[in-house]
């Protein structure tokens, strides 16, 4: 009898995560900050972890492309993602869904910056020496690879991309935008302050090639948006666990893995600033066409 | 009477002009880069409608100095509107001849073409940064001693060959310089190297031998670095060099400037923009090397 108790005690364990998810699987998505193939190896510790946890097999996609995410967080059926700060103010505005979570970096810090850089024998001091250059963006739907020099350039009187820059294009990551200039294949970059130093964390002697100019007030990391359709339960479940994951010693080395020392909570109003920079670059967040 | 002879005479003199310019063309080595430069510079005059109005007269020249001298005094002899001229070796040579032809160059580092001065030259240049070679070539493989092929007479493949051996002292990799002047030295130029990569170097001589460079990395599985494309078959394994359709149409429209009136001295310098890197992934699989794919997600081009 005391037997048969035991195993109803086992059993309930092992099926009570999936009774209180009562879902397949959970499917987070990411944008490709990074090399999408590093960017996997890091989230995919953190995707097995939360499966363990939850009892609900957490499954993740990449997008392709950062105009991507709004549109495919609803067709491909997404639960959340990790967004950016400007798509996750992008899909808090068109999407309706809630900031969670987000990574405390190995640095200690959970903000992010956009670096404006130049190779350093370009003659490029300032803003006025990028007119009629060639200019690497990230993508559209970024702040720290876009929105900020857009901010930029309108402080210092120009408004046309078109008419300031002899040719400008977007590289669809950080890393590819900060080789781009290594390589002159672009004189003038922007890209995300923590891409920017982990490529000269590589390779110490980029930094006698290149130069920042300017850096962005800074900006929430990456976050972990949930949809507000997402029951209240599993929200607090991910949430919790993922805020409580430096206490045991596995979730201490997934979040090694992954880059950070822990998750704190996110909030609509961490993202306060970017509003203002998107003020600033003359974009209305809730039309804005970012394809 | 004498008026009514001026106004007869005057069409014929235009359209003499208008079909009596003629434009002199230098390619080194007849090599493949600098004629498929070649290829777009006829195309976008062919664009321009102006196809039919010059003649263009075409030297190919082994790549040494006395015989790009002499294709250069040929050309002076012709009294050509126009000398196109390939490279740093024949930029040289055409300029020596004291000439007063206006002088169009392409296919020339920048920090070369800065040092060319006279009120007849214009042209286009190009930079590259030869460390971001010697860089992608450390993500394939543990360098500890590469070979540099360059032309000990051709300026601007010594200065790409300095370029290359500060970056590798940098990097504390040994650098073993490969001074190739003949393409008939190439056997034994590549005898006996104990290297484990190789940077090419653009010259005309070192692109002549080109495919043997090629086949001779691909026998010791040593992966090449190179500021020229490859054709046919022989591609380097990793390749940084400018879109040769960018320097055509560039020249073209200098050239277009010129015949249209505008004094060499008046047509602006420009340095190439459409900057190639291309892995060859066939390549570096077939020698047993990977290249990291957050480094194949920066190429503009894969060879698979």
């Amino acid at each position: 009898m005391k037997k048969l108790f035991y195993a109803i005690i086992v059993f309930l364990f092992l099926i009570i995560p999936s009774i209180v998810l009562s879902r397949d699987e959970i499917l987070i998505g990411l944008i490709p900050e990074e090399n999408i193939f590093r960017q996997m190896d890091r989230h995919r510790p953190l995707a097995s972890y939360l499966s363990k946890k939850l009892g609900v097999n957490v499954r993740l996609t990449i997008l392709s492309r950062y105009g991507d995410i709004i549109d495919s967080f609803v067709s491909r059926g997404m639960d959340g993602a990790f967004f950016g700060v400007f798509t996750s103010v992008l899909a808090m505005e068109k999407l309706g869904v809630e900031p969670v979570v987000r990574p405390v970096n190995i640095d200690g810090l959970s903000v992010s910056q956009a670096y404006v850089f130049v190779r350093k024998d370009s003659g490029i001091r300032g803003i006025r020496d990028m007119k009629g250059r060639r200019m690497a963006f990230v993508d559209r739907a970024t702040a720290t690879g876009y929105l900020y020099f857009l901010a930029l350039l309108r402080e210092n009187g120009f408004s046309d991309l078109n008419s300031f820059f002899r040719e400008y294009y977007f590289t669809g990551s950080h890393d590819t935008a900060v080789h781009a200039v290594m390589d002159n294949r672009a004189d003038v970059g922007i890209a995300k302050g923590k891409v920017f130093n982990r490529v000269i964390e590589k390779d110490p002697l980029i930094r006698n090639e290149l130069i920042v100019l300017y850096k962005s007030p800074e900006f929430p990391d990456t976050t972990l948006c949930l949809k507000k359709e997402l029951p209240e339960d599993i929200k607090k479940r991910i949430r919790d666990t993922l805020l409580n994951m430096e206490k045991d010693r596995e979730g201490a080395e997934v979040l090694k893995k992954f880059g950070a020392i822990r998750f704190i909570t996110a909030d609509k109003k961490d993202f306060s600033e970017l509003f203002d920079i998107a003020r600033k670059a003359g974009i209305d967040i809730r039309n804005y066409r970012y394809r | 009477m004498a008026g009514f002879f001026v106004i007869l005479i005057i069409p014929f003199i235009l359209s003499g002009n208008l079909l009596a310019e003629t434009i002199g063309v230098i390619i080194p080595g007849n090599v493949h880069y600098y004629r498929e430069i070649h290829n777009a510079f006829l195309s976008r005059l062919k664009k321009g409608g102006y196809n039919e109005r010059v003649e263009v007269v075409l030297q190919k020249p082994y790549p040494d100095y006395i015989s790009l001298s002499n294709a250069a005094r040929k050309l002076n002899a012709l009294d050509v509107d126009i000398i196109l001229s390939y490279g740093a070796k024949s930029t040289l040579a055409v300029m020596d001849t004291k000439t007063k032809i206006p002088i169009i160059y392409s296919c020339l580092s920048e920090s070369f073409a800065h040092k060319l001065r006279g009120r007849n030259i214009t042209g286009v240049s190009y930079r590259l940064i030869s460390s971001s070679l010697v860089r992608y070539m450390k993500e394939i493989t543990n360098i500890k001693r590469m070979g540099i092929i360059y032309n000990s007479s051709d300026p601007d493949s010594v200065m790409q060959m300095e370029d290359v051996r500060r970056a590798l002292d940098q990097y504390n990799v040994g650098t073993e310089l490969i001074k190739l002047n003949s393409y008939k030295d190439i056997k034994k130029a590549l005898s006996g190297r104990n290297i484990d990569a190789i940077f090419i170097t653009q010259s005309p001589v070192v692109e002549m031998v080109f495919s043997q460079i090629i086949d001779f990395s691909r026998s010791q599985r040593v992966p090449t670095a190179s500021l020229l494309p490859g054709y046919s078959g022989h591609y380097p394994t990793i390749a940084l060099y400018v879109r040769e359709s960018e320097i055509g149409e560039r020249i073209a429209e200098m050239t277009i400037k010129i015949l249209e009136g505008l004094s060499p001295d008046r047509v602006k310098t420009s340095c190439c923009n459409e900057v190639e890197l291309v892995f060859n992934l066939r390549e570096v699989k077939e020698m047993g090397y990977r290249i990291p794919m957050d480094l194949v997600a920066t190429a503009t081009m894969l060879i698979q």
